[in-house]
């Protein structure tokens, strides 16, 4: 089957977020947690095989490689029923498993050990498939396995895979509580590098606001990790359900990210969803139309990523994905479009063409949802540059300090000079600078 | 003694002088003793003529027998000279002439009879030219006055010719009417002894002669005409009054005869509606006979028969011939439904008779055509060898063509008490009978066949225009149709799986199967990529079986699967392959009936679509270039600024060919598809079927831009394709720069790392320079082309946004609006 994609799941976030995803996907396509179709399963609807590949003995296996340096999380994962789903062999646990102390220096130079071991299970995964489209990395920017392994995988990658595209779910910190992880600002910066430079879409999940909308929208006071990596997955699933169920338009990767990265570098998009709506909150919002969606859609309160709200400078949308699922008829679709057009809800970017693109998904048959219309918007929005300001300004503060770098200096891209984090400043800054000049009528020259 | 006056303007007194000095010949004392006659018996007539018989053929007789005792030729001279002034008929009171002319001559037997003759002749000369003066006055050119019933006969026959239906109902109103007053005034017997000697029996044996069509001694044959008139010479003895009974009889053998020519006229060629109308004639006639055969018998028994009465007898006969003459005309060079509906005009006509005779020719006719309406109905059959039946079959249809061209309603032949709806019904019950035997191979019992055998079998033809019993034949028919249509449809649906097929069309020749179209896509580029002459159709039909294999299309039905196939257009000099290259789909039998007209727009619809998709596909493609030429070449800085310009030319691209496919695929052919299926599912009929499907890819093709007004739309989306593809040219030249130039600066780095020695360094450093600038150059160049390009780009994506803007097209003025949401490309 043309098109597979791998997951790479890195580190706790990473393999937590992974294990909803999966969990979820099996739900959608029918598969039972030990990667039997069920009965009710019917084929020709949706294609597995993107995500799973068929062993011999009719067991749908994911196309996941686990991976991390402490076993925790994994163990859970294997100790639970979805422990026979997965392939063993792709799950990679370090020997040691003292894990990267949450330190993007340990997790860099530890990636960078286990490199080969790493990479032979990536080949072979890549090499079992017909024509493979690229990889999907899960992981978090502020920790120590995810962001320093995960940079070690995504330079690595990007060598290796030239042609692949590398699609990464970044999960950003939440800022609104105070991190036991000191080197945070440090992990970020040195991660958003090389999100910057190799991958080629990021999907930003911030903390900040998958909190914010559990507190605000779902009225969960103090949302657990599960209830978070829910939201997660349900982003995760809907962003590949045109991938997964084909149709006219959007059936891979590239077709669906083409309209949404004008240019390399600006590769990073924001998410939102609604009706937003978790088990123990069934009956929120049940009477929606395309309109109600698509409007919501554009609220920032709905979006997974939390932005500073600056008036002074002209941010704009650089370009809008909608999925929207359900019954939906095309020709309303066609009549929001013209309200949101009207009503001027989105400002757009003044050097190009730009608009709302749609994709009407088809929905899994197997799973019900209480909502008629729901809708997943990936949007590539000048803003997001202030969660790297952000992230620049904590970086500058803890640098200004020279705080917390010894542990660093022990590893052995630190040991001489710290021109990495220097370098990695300068990339993130141009990243923000050149999401500045995306505002501006003169990008285009 | 009008006459006279009227001529001439001299006095009446001087008149008498002067034709009594003519009658006795210069004779003066002769001549004063008539004036003197003349004059009393004028100013006594009261008196006189008491006595004086007035009745003019009594007059007549007196004179003559008065002219026969002197001399036979006299006699003679007179009655012909009488025949032709009570011919003319200008001479009104001919019995006051006759008298004044016999009270003159009686008692003067001196009077030579010779001059009384001449004076008649006289008369004679100035009634003729009097009439010489009306027929100048017509403007009719002629002579004499035998020439005047030449004329008359000449209206007349014009009359029957043009419109024996005025001619003849007034003839019957007036017969009808003198007949009853006949009736009422029984004719004296003594009258009788006034008849000239052609006695009533000659008469009427010569009248029962032409009653039969046989010329007889009175009747002649009109030379150029179906009726008969009167030999002049035979007849002229005749009264005025039998003259007219006569020629009224006459008229009957005019009707006679034009009612046996057209039986025989039809008797040959014209088929069973026509020949079921002749039988009609022919029961009519043969009553006629019956009834002409009992007059002769009444002749032959020298009863008390006479003209008039014969007249009576054939009355009936004579207003049902002219109804059927009128008929036969109307039905004339018409066969079949066209003959049923000229006939079926007289059943509302306000004549009893008409009614009558029109009902009995109806009943007739219908009967041929209700057996093959049965036939039809029942069988689907058709045996209508003179082409009479209102649906006509033609020969030498392929089979997919059945239901389109093979049966069809023969406008002409709809009776007019099948309205045209109807007559559609009927041909779609048949041709639905036909296209499941024929087509769908389908044997089993056709539902509703009972209550049409039982239709059948209850009614006769005349169930078809009597009202209160078409009523029921309608309804009936109606529930045949509405079970037959259905039983059509369930067959389709069910057996020969309609809604598959649509689907199968909508999945691979409208690419809905997305993946499969993607994956063909990618597999089938490079073999496309090349001149259509070097292109194999095995190779690509190879490459379709991989492709279905590996996606989502493996799990289609394995019918739908052999029937899609590659095909490879004619092609010409220089094109490629992607010039001539279609996928098709192979219909045939029942759902051929459907697909099979379509299958051309189904090919222009798949090129369209194809085109667009395989642009975005080399979009799609050009971008994962750009992403990992930003990788790949990140360290060489100089390429940023042109990668720039096609990063967002390419992005301005993709925006524009996702949007129209958008819009293609979800808004024109998701929405049209909708619309369809929800006529499909109402469908009554197999034509409902083949309506929804043809409107739904006249929609289709409207929104992609292939319709007759979009022409100069299609031809600028073509060049904005072009356009990507010129793009593509670019970067794929800048790449392979790129590449050379990565390449050559790590070998350079390798070796000036290596630091063999000064002066290769030197060298090296040179060649390095040398190159460097090179590569610049290039780069710097293309960064110009590529400029223009965008110019060119822009300037051609507004004038085509402005092209739909002013469509008279909403749903293109909206795709206007969409490719501009932002209002970025300025549209006049």
């Amino acid at each position: 089957m043309p098109c597979e994609m791998i997951t790479l799941q890195l580190g706790q976030c990473g393999n937590q977020i992974g294990f909803e995803f999966w969990k979820r996907l099996c739900t959608e396509h029918g598969i039972n947690p030990e990667g039997i179709l069920e009965d009710f399963a019917t084929e020709g609807i949706d294609r597995k095989d993107v995500f799973f590949y068929q062993a011999d003995d009719e067991h749908y296996i994911p196309r996941a490689v686990l991976l991390d340096l402490e076993p925790r999380v994994i163990n859970t994962i294997l100790n639970s029923p979805y422990s026979k789903l997965y392939n063993q062999e792709n799950v990679f646990l370090s020997k040691n498993g003292g894990g990267a102390g949450n330190n993007w220096a340990s997790g860099y130079s530890q990636g960078e050990k286990l490199n080969e071991e790493i990479f032979d299970i990536i080949d072979r995964e890549a090499d079992g498939s017909d024509s493979l489209e690229g990889f999907v990395l899960c992981h978090s920017i502020a920790g120590g396995t995810g962001s320093g392994m995960g940079s070690n995988i995504l330079e690595k990658l990007s060598d290796r895979f030239p042609k692949k595209l590398v699609q990464t779910y970044s999960v950003f910190p939440n800022l609104d509580e105070i991190s036991d992880v000191v080197v945070q600002p440090y992990n970020s910066l040195l991660t958003l590098k090389r999100l910057t430079e190799s991958a080629d879409s990021v999907v930003v999940l911030d903390n900040t606001a998958l909190n914010r909308i559990a507190a605000d929208r779902l009225k969960i006071q103090n949302p657990t990790f599960t209830q978070i990596n829910s939201l997660v997955s349900t982003i995760m699933s809907v962003s590949t359900t045109t991938l997964r169920y084909p149709s006219y338009m959007n059936n891979d990767l590239m077709g669906l990210l083409a309209p949404l990265i004008p240019t390399p570098r600006l590769h990073f998009l924001m998410t939102g969803y609604t009706p937003l709506s978790t088990d123990t909150d069934e009956a929120s919002v049940r009477k929606t139309t395309v309109l109600d969606v698509m409007r919501r859609l554009l609220q920032p309160k709905n979006m997974m990523v939390s932005t500073a709200q600056d008036r002074s400078s002209q941010h704009c949308y650089i370009s809008i994905l909608n999925i929207i699922q359900g019954e939906v008829d095309p020709t309303q679709v066609h009549k929001s479009l013209q309200r949101i057009r009207e009503r001027k809800l989105a400002q757009f970017i003044p050097w190009g063409p730009a608009s709302i693109q749609v994709a009407l998904s088809r929905k899994s048959p197997y799973v019900s949802t209480a909502h008629r219309v729901s809708g997943l918007m990936l949007a590539n929005h000048t803003n997001i540059s202030s969660l790297f300001d952000r992230a620049l300004i904590q970086y500058d503060k803890l640098r200004k300090r020279e705080a917390f770098l010894d542990q660093f200096r022990k590893e052995e891209m630190f040991k001489d000079n710290l021109d990495e984090l220097d370098s990695s400043r300068e990339v993130v800054q141009d990243l923000v600078d050149e999401y500045i000049a995306a505002t501006k009528e003169d990008y285009c020259n | 003694m009008n006459n006279f006056d009227i001529k001439d303007d001299c006095n009446i007194p001087e008149l008498i002088v002067k034709l009594c000095k003519y009658l006795a010949s210069n004779n003066e004392a002769l001549s004063s003793k008539l004036v003197e006659r003349a004059f009393r018996w004028l100013t006594s007539t009261s008196t006189t003529s008491v006595s004086m018989p007035s009745h003019e053929p009594l007059l007549f007789n007196q004179i003559r027998d008065l002219l026969k005792s002197r001399s036979v030729d006299n006699a003679e001279k007179f009655e012909l000279l009488y025949s032709n002034i009570s011919k003319s008929g200008v001479i009104k009171d001919k019995a006051a002439l006759l008298s004044f002319l016999y009270n003159v001559s009686v008692p003067c037997k001196e009077v030579s009879f010779s001059s009384l003759t001449n004076q008649l002749e006289l008369n004679k000369k100035l009634c003729s030219s009097k009439n010489m003066s009306h027929v100048h006055l017509s403007n009719i050119l002629s002579n004499d006055s035998t020439s005047i019933r030449n004329i008359f006969d000449r209206g007349e026959r014009k009359h029957n010719e043009n419109s024996m239906s005025t001619v003849l109902r007034a003839n019957s109103q007036t017969t009808t009417a003198s007949s009853v007053g006949w009736s009422q005034h029984d004719i004296p017997s003594s009258s009788k002894s006034f008849y000239p000697s052609l006695s009533e029996q000659e008469l009427l044996q010569d009248v029962i002669y032409g009653l039969h069509g046989i010329q007889g001694k009175y009747l002649r044959r009109e030379p150029c005409g179906l009726g008969y008139s009167l030999d002049p010479k035979a007849t002229k003895a005749l009264l005025p009054t039998q003259r007219s009974l006569l020629e009224r009889i006459i008229g009957m053998s005019f009707l006679h005869k034009q009612l046996k020519q057209y039986c025989e006229g039809n008797e040959k060629q014209s088929g069973t509606i026509c020949q079921a109308f002749t039988a009609t004639l022919n029961d009519e006639l043969s009553e006629y006979y019956k009834t002409v055969a009992l007059l002769q018998a009444n002749v032959n028994n020298q009863s008390e028969m006479t003209l008039r009465r014969a007249l009576y007898v054939l009355q009936e006969h004579r207003i049902r011939f002219e109804w059927l003459a009128y008929i036969a005309e109307q039905c004339c060079d018409k066969k079949g439904g066209a003959l049923i509906t000229a006939v079926h005009g007289f059943l509302q006509h306000g004549s009893k008779t008409a009614q009558e005779v029109s009902e009995k020719v109806l009943k007739a006719v219908c009967k041929p055509l209700y057996i093959m309406l049965s036939r039809w109905l029942l069988d689907g059959e058709i045996n209508d060898p003179c082409n009479e039946f209102f649906i006509e079959s033609k020969n030498m249809v392929a089979a997919e063509r059945l239901w389109h061209d093979k049966y069809n309603v023969r406008k002409s032949m709809i009776p007019s008490f099948i309205n045209m709806e109807q007559a559609n019904r009927i041909l779609a019950t048949g041709k639905s009978i036909n296209f499941l035997r024929q087509i769908c191979k389908d044997d089993g019992q056709l539902p509703g066949r009972e209550a049409l055998h039982k239709l059948f079998n209850n009614t006769s033809a005349e169930a078809l225009f009597t009202p209160e019993q078409s009523i029921d034949f309608h309804s009936t028919l109606e529930n045949v149709y509405k079970e037959t249509s259905l039983r059509v449809l369930d067959l389709l649906k069910n057996k020969f799986k309609l809604y598959e097929h649509l689907q199968s069309l909508r999945r691979y020749l409208l690419l809905g199967q997305g993946d499969f179209i993607r994956h063909l896509l990618e597999l089938l580029a490079p073999e496309l990529n090349k001149s259509a002459v070097d292109i194999y159709g095995h190779t690509l039909s190879a490459i379709l079986e991989s492709a279905i294999r590996v996606t989502n299309a493996q799990y289609e039905d394995e019918d739908t699967l052999k029937r899609l196939n590659i095909s490879f257009m004619s092609h010409s000099i220089g094109d490629t392959g992607w010039d001539v290259f279609s996928l098709v789909y192979i219909v045939d039998g029942p759902i051929g009936t459907i697909f099979q007209p379509t299958m051309p727009i189904y090919q222009s619809l798949f090129g369209a679509l194809w085109k667009a998709k395989r642009t975005e596909y080399v979009l799609a493609n050009m971008r994962r270039q750009q992403l990992s030429m930003a990788k790949l070449f990140r360290k060489i800085r100089e390429l940023k600024p042109v990668m720039h310009i096609i990063h967002i030319l390419t992005s301005k691209m993709i925006h524009f060919i996702h949007q129209t496919q958008y819009y293609f695929l979800f808004e024109v052919l998701e929405c049209s598809w909708a619309e369809m299926q929800n006529h499909v599912n109402k469908a009554h009929c197999l034509d409902d079927i083949i309506t929804a499907h043809l409107n739904f890819l006249t929609s289709v093709q409207r929104g992609v831009l292939l319709d007759e007004n979009s022409r100069q739309l299609f031809s600028h989306l073509i060049s904005i394709y072009n356009f990507v593809v010129k793009l593509e040219n670019h970067q794929e030249a800048i790449y392979t720069a790129a590449e050379e130039e990565f390449s050559a600066y790590a070998a350079y780095r390798k070796k000036a790392d290596s630091r063999v020695g000064f002066e290769l360094n030197a060298d090296l450093k040179a060649a390095a320079k040398l190159r460097a600038a090179k590569f610049h150059q290039f780069l710097n160049a293309t960064k110009i082309k590529v400029k223009t390009t965008v110019q060119t780009y822009d300037t051609i994506v507004t004038k085509f946004l402005e092209l739909l803007a002013s469509s008279a097209n909403m749903k293109l003025q909206l795709l206007s609006v969409r490719l501009s949401f932002n209002s970025f490309y300025k549209i006049a």
